[in-house]
């Protein structure tokens, strides 16, 4: 049995990172299921604004395996499962878009939970953050065209 | 029931984190080090560490004192951020109707169900979803690595 599931670590790690001071968005596929897309790939995306060496040490006290850690993307392991935590703060996407960390939040729509606030962005900057990299896979145009359907039904 | 500890409101802890940086930008500008504030208000290095990093368990007197003894006046606090929507969901009795909207935009009918299923549900709910998820995975043993 999981001590924790994957994504109750990821809040474990939210509320953690907040305590430091920092901040993080659930992003990527956990993000998309809370939107209604039961069907995603098996890690873990987080966007954070804190210092490396911090999350570093956040994530050793909660038990993660650190995998690589370059600029702007960190790599950890919670048992088998992978967390990518995105560092950097802005970036254009593949359409041009200026994807940054404060707008998303400021947009970002929250869970309530008794250990605080999970912030995940809205649909549109699902949409953006998707855009980001250098290609699309078939399963971002998948995503892609999920959100946008969403958003066509007038959720936002 | 995730985690028991209950942490401060975020607007707090924004609000602290604003106080601190103001403490620290005054401290820096008047060419004080921390270890000379920190004789003068008579806390130690690392309580004054806290109060400029944000951290709200400082003492309500060293808070004021900082202020007073670096001269800091006008309004250190700013009008929180406003809050943020919840994420959005669909009422139970519009899950068909919902669901149908989404196949007219292109998703596989059984796909459009699932959406509309978990979006009839509390965001609480969705999540507890993605645990109960997720357990079933680890219990099937599926390697995720």
């Amino acid at each position: 049995m999981w001590h924790r599931t994957p994504i109750e670590q990821a809040v474990a790690l939210v509320t953690a990172i907040e305590q430091h001071h920092g901040r993080a968005l659930l992003i990527g596929g956990a993000a998309l299921f809370l939107y209604g897309k039961a069907q995603r790939s098996l890690d873990y995306d987080l966007w954070v604004r804190i210092a490396n060496d911090e999350l570093v040490e956040i994530l050793t006290a909660l038990g993660f395996e650190i995998g690589s850690n370059r600029p702007g993307l960190l790599v950890a392991y919670y048992e088998e499962c992978k967390f990518d935590f995105f560092l950097f703060k802005r970036a254009y996407n593949q359409d041009k878009e200026l994807v940054e960390y404060d707008a998303i939040e400021a947009n970002g729509k929250t869970v309530q939970l008794e250990s605080g606030t999970l912030i995940v962005p809205s649909i549109a900057d699902m949409i953006k953050l998707k855009k980001l990299g250098d290609d699309l896979r078939p399963k971002d145009l998948e995503d892609i065209a999920y959100l946008e359907a969403l958003l066509k039904t007038g959720m936002s | 029931m995730l985690f028991a500890q209950k942490p401060l409101p975020t607007a707090i802890k924004q609000q602290a984190v604003l106080l601190g940086e103001a403490v620290c930008q005054a401290r820096k500008a008047r060419g004080i080090k921390q270890a000379e504030l920190a004789q003068t208000l008579n806390i130690t290095i690392p309580t004054l560490r806290k109060l400029e990093s944000g951290d709200a368990s400082v003492g309500l007197n060293t808070c004021f004192a900082a202020l007073l003894s670096l001269n800091i006046q006008g309004s250190v606090l700013q009008q929180s951020a406003p809050a943020l929507s919840p994420l959005p969901s669909i009422s139970k009795d519009k899950r068909n109707e919902f669901a149908a909207l989404l196949t007219q935009q292109g998703l596989f009918a059984s796909d459009a169900e699932n959406a509309a299923w978990l979006l009839a549900l509390t965001p609480q709910q969705r999540l507890q979803a993605m645990i109960n998820q997720e357990k079933e995975q680890r219990l099937c043993g599926i390697a995720l690595r």
